[in-house]
C-alpha cells in the first residue's frame, strides 16, 4: 500500500511557478534534500515555460490588425453625438473591410463575398443589440428614405412590419468593396436576431427564395429586379425561408 | 465634454495595443483561427459598448479577456455547438500563417501544437499564467473560477505537456 504523498500536484506546481507560500516552499526545499522521489515528481512536472511562452509570443506576428475605428483617431472628430449602435456598426464595417484587404478574415474563398461578410457580422448580434430600439414610424420612415436612396429601389416601412412573429428594429447602410449593402434589422418573438440584407446585382438573374448558410450561419436568399437578398440568423433555416418568402412578397 | 472624448479616445488607443495579445487568448480559447478573429473582434465591440464602465488606473488586459471569456463560454461556443459545428479537431488547426511566418521555427510549432492539444480549460491557464505572466489568483479572476482550480488545472497541464515533450524526444532518438 502506498503512503499518501506528502505534497499534491498542485502544490508542486505552485512551488516551480513561485506561487507557494513561504511555508510550503520551506517545506518542500527541505523534502527534496532527502527525498528522491519527489525530485521524480517535480521533473514530470517541470515544463519550460519560458520555451512555451516564446513560441506564444510569435503567434503575435499573425494577429490581425485591430478593428479600425480603435486606431481611427480622426474618428474622434464627430464628437460622441452620434448613436452608439451607429458608432459600434462603423467599428464593424471598418473591421470588415480591414479584414478583406489584408486577407485575414479570407482565408477560404467561401468568406470572400458580401455575404459571408454580413454574416461575420450579424454574428455579432445578441437579443440586446436590438431588444432596446423602438423608433417612432416617423423616424423609421426617415431612416427608409435615407437607405433607399443609397440602395437605389424603395423600401417601405409597411414592407417590413407585417411579418408574423418577427419586430422591425432599423435600418443601416454598410458597405461592401464600395458599394452600398443595406441590413434591416429584425427581433423575433423569442428573442433572435434576424438581419434581410440587400445589395443591387444589376447583372444576376432571378432567383427563387432557398436556404443558405454563409459562414456558418443559416441564411435565406434569393435574387429578384437586380437585387441580391438575404436573411441571416441563428435560427432554423425552414424559419428563415418564411420570412424570405414573405418578404419577397412585400418588398 | 473634452475629457470625456479624450477618455475614449485613449481607451480605443489602449485597446488597439492590447488587441493582438486579446486576439491570441481567443485563439487559444477557441483553437480555429476564424473563431478566435470573430471573438476578438466581438470582445472589441462590446468593450468599445461599456468602455465607460472600464476602470481608469486598473489594466485594460484583464478586463478585456474577462470580456472575451464571458463572450466565448455565454454565446459563440454555445452557438458553434448549437449549430452542429462542435468543435474543431486540433489535428486541423491552422495556427500559424506560413507565408506571413517563415521564421517560425520546428520546435516552436511542436510547443504550439502541444498546448493547444490540452482541453480548453487547461490550455486557457497555460496562456495567462505562462505567457500572460498572471499571478494565480489574477487568471482566477479573469477565468472566473477558483485559485485552486487554476493550480489543478496547471498541474494537469504540465504533467501533460512533459510527457508530450518525452513521447516527442523518444520517437526521435
Amino acid at each position: 500500500m502506498n503512503e499518501p504523498l506528502e505534497f499534491s500536484d498542485e502544490q508542486l506546481t505552485a512551488y516551480l511557478d513561485g506561487e507557494a507560500d513561504s511555508e510550503l516552499r520551506r517545506r518542500i526545499d527541505d523534502a527534496r534534500t532527502r527525498d528522491a522521489n519527489l525530485e521524480q515528481r517535480l521533473q514530470r512536472l517541470g515544463l519550460d515555460a519560458d520555451t512555451v511562452k516564446a513560441a506564444f509570443d510569435k503567434l503575435l506576428r499573425n494577429a490581425p490588425a485591430p478593428p479600425q475605428a480603435l486606431t481611427d483617431v480622426a474618428d474622434d472628430a464627430r464628437g460622441p453625438g452620434g448613436p452608439a449602435a451607429l458608432r459600434l456598426a462603423a467599428c464593424a464595417i471598418g473591421f470588415l473591410v480591414v479584414g478583406s484587404l489584408i486577407g485575414w478574415q479570407m482565408s477560404s474563398a467561401q468568406h470572400d463575398n458580401w455575404q459571408s461578410a454580413a454574416a461575420i457580422y450579424h454574428k455579432l448580434y445578441v437579443t440586446q443589440t436590438l431588444a432596446h430600439v423602438n423608433a417612432i414610424d416617423s423616424k423609421r420612415s426617415d431612416e427608409l428614405r435615407r437607405v433607399s436612396a443609397a440602395l437605389g429601389r424603395p423600401i417601405a416601412l409597411e414592407g417590413l412590419t407585417g411579418a408574423n412573429n418577427l419586430e422591425y428594429k432599423r435600418a443601416q447602410i454598410l458597405g461592401y468593396r464600395g458599394r452600398p449593402l443595406i441590413q434591416l434589422a429584425f427581433l423575433t418573438a423569442d428573442g433572435v436576431p434576424v438581419a434581410l440584407c440587400i445589395m443591387g446585382a444589376p447583372s444576376s438573374d432571378a432567383k427563387e427564395v432557398r436556404a443558405d448558410k454563409f459562414a456558418g450561419l443559416n441564411a435565406a436568399s434569393w435574387i429578384r429586379d437586380g437585387y441580391e437578398f438575404l436573411i441571416l440568423g441563428n435560427t432554423d433555416p425552414a424559419r428563415l425561408v418564411r420570412f424570405a418568402r414573405h418578404f419577397e412578397t412585400q418588398l | 465634454m473634452f475629457s470625456r472624448k479624450n477618455s475614449e479616445a485613449r481607451f480605443r488607443r489602449d485597446l488597439a495595443q492590447v488587441f493582438p495579445r486579446l486576439w491570441r487568448y481567443c485563439l487559444t480559447l477557441t483553437a480555429n483561427r476564424a473563431d478566435a478573429d470573430d471573438l476578438a473582434q466581438a470582445a472589441c465591440l462590446r468593450a468599445l459598448e461599456r468602455w465607460e464602465q472600464f476602470e481608469p488606473g486598473t489594466r485594460i488586459d484583464r478586463w478585456l479577456f474577462r470580456i472575451a471569456q464571458r463572450i466565448w463560454l455565454n454565446e459563440l461556443r454555445a452557438a458553434r455547438i448549437r449549430q452542429g459545428g462542435g468543435m474543431a479537431p486540433v489535428d486541423e488547426l491552422d495556427l500559424i500563417d506560413d507565408r506571413a511566418d517563415v521564421e517560425m521555427n520546428i520546435s516552436a510549432r511542436e510547443v504550439l501544437r502541444q498546448v493547444m492539444r490540452l482541453p480548453e480549460a487547461q490550455r486557457s491557464v497555460v496562456l495567462l499564467v505562462y505567457v500572460e505572466g498572471y499571478s494565480y489568483k489574477e487568471a482566477a479572476d479573469i477565468i472566473e473560477i477558483p485559485i485552486g482550480t487554476v493550480m489543478s488545472r496547471l498541474a494537469a497541464a504540465r504533467k501533460a505537456l512533459v510527457r508530450s515533450e518525452d513521447s516527442e524526444a523518444s520517437k526521435k532518438a
